[in-house]
């Protein structure tokens, strides 16, 4: 006798739940679905997901609405980053304020690493870092490390190894915030796009991605919008 | 307080039209095949909801988590109408032009005498594990990942990969001994 592949299991469970019989509180499920729910009510509702029908099938609504708020928090982040570039494109006739804004923070980050550069040295600062450290790529910050343009039949983008990550999240748009591409839960530091998702760009384009790596505890560590040019 | 521009009133209406096509994209992954039919309606409710929101709160600009999550209980009360609804056949319509869902192509009568008895000895099994495989197995079939299962139930990647690893396996035995196969 075989036994059922994980897909079988996975379509008899879906299939095959009983009624429920009382709703469960949205709020609640959204709560353990974003792990922000205490632990009795989580395991609760886990066992009602196990059981019932109706449960499963908000279970996957709110999933679904979960993913999109990820989403929609990477893509504020990248929109932050892209507006920043713009204002400094930008004459200061048609963006005055900000313009003047961000002119008063790069006059202020020109001044701090001034006087970092001119403050007399002492022997504590001549540190270097151990030369497996600077190999391992490993860091509190998250780097892209593509190296060059990306070919679009073979586009890998990769970025710096997060100590004890136990996984990766990458959200990748176009330069118009444009959602091309997302994965979850990668082992490596690293994830191929599919050559599909890049062909309406041109050459030249850029994409750009944002990396959340997951720690054990459920904590996210979050990298600065990235980017990468397609050849 | 100030006036819209007409470049204001067009930036919000494209960002409308773009909230509006992930609404529906969100709507047709989610939506269970039964109310498939009514797929538009549920948009449109959520949307409302959504817009009403913005509208409340016009001065601060709503972050786009709290918008998705009122579209989401929106699609929630939407499915729970439509529920009660099917399940009362006999009730008034508030509709009558209301299009018949769309059920899933139907497999033959064996087929699915079949997946009933798999699926009423998966049940019995699943009830069967221990606590945590018992949850760690139903998120797995419910379709997340380890890392994803871990995260929802406080656990360490490692620790939901055992848990989906041996609760699957106690399963499997289960099923087997209950002469279950595919």
């Amino acid at each position: 006798m075989t036994t059922p592949s994980d897909q079988q299991l996975r379509d008899a469970f879906a299939a095959s739940g009983g009624p429920s019989r009382d709703a469960v509180d949205p709020d609640e499920l959204w709560a353990v679905l974003q792990a922000e729910a205490d632990p009795e009510l989580r395991d609760a509702m886990l066992d009602r997901l196990g059981r019932e029908a109706d449960v499963l099938e908000e279970w996957q609504v709110a999933r679904a609405f979960s993913e999109l708020t990820e989403t929609a928090a990477a893509e504020a982040d990248l929109e932050v980053v892209t507006a920043v570039a713009t204002d400094t494109e930008a004459t200061p006739a048609a963006n005055g304020g900000a313009y003047r804004f961000w002119l008063t923070v790069a006059a202020a980050a020109a001044a701090v690493l001034l006087a970092v550069l001119l403050w007399p040295r002492s022997a504590v600062d001549d540190y270097t870092p151990p030369s497996h450290e600077i190999r391992s790529g490993t860091g509190a910050t998250i780097e892209s490390t593509v190296d060059g343009a990306l070919d679009r039949d073979a586009a890998v983008l990769s970025w710096t190894a997060v100590d004890g990550a136990s996984s990766y999240d990458v959200f990748v748009t176009s330069e118009a915030l444009e959602p091309i591409f997302d994965a979850r839960g990668l082992v490596d530091p690293s994830v191929r796009i599919d050559a599909a998702r890049l062909q309406a760009l041109a050459p030249g384009a850029r994409v750009l991605f944002r990396v959340e790596a997951v720690m054990p505890d459920g904590s996210r560590r979050r990298s600065a919008a990235l980017s990468a040019e397609l050849r | 307080m100030q006036a819209r521009t007409g470049a204001s009133i067009s930036d919000a209406r494209h960002a409308d039209a773009a909230m509006r096509a992930q609404l529906e994209r969100v709507v047709a992954r989610a939506c269970p095949s039964w109310a498939v039919a009514h797929r538009d309606d549920i948009v449109q409710v959520a949307m409302l909801r959504m817009l009403r929101a913005k509208r409340a709160r016009e001065e601060d600009e709503l972050p786009a988590k709290y918008l998705w999550k009122v579209a989401y209980s929106a699609t929630i009360d939407e499915l729970r109408k439509l529920r009660a609804r099917r399940q009362t056949p006999t009730g008034p319509l508030e509709d009558d032009s209301e299009p018949p869902a769309v059920e899933d192509p139907q497999p033959t009568p064996e087929t699915r005498m079949h997946g009933k008895q798999i699926g009423t000895a998966l049940r019995e099994c699943l009830e069967g594990l221990v606590d945590a495989r018992r949850r760690a197995v139903t998120l797995y079939l419910a379709g997340h990942s380890a890392p994803e299962s871990g995260r929802i139930m406080g656990a360490n990647t490692k620790r939901a990969e055992n848990l989906v690893y041996r609760g699957l396996a106690n399963l499997r035995d289960c099923l087997a001994n209950k002469g279950v196969a595919p």
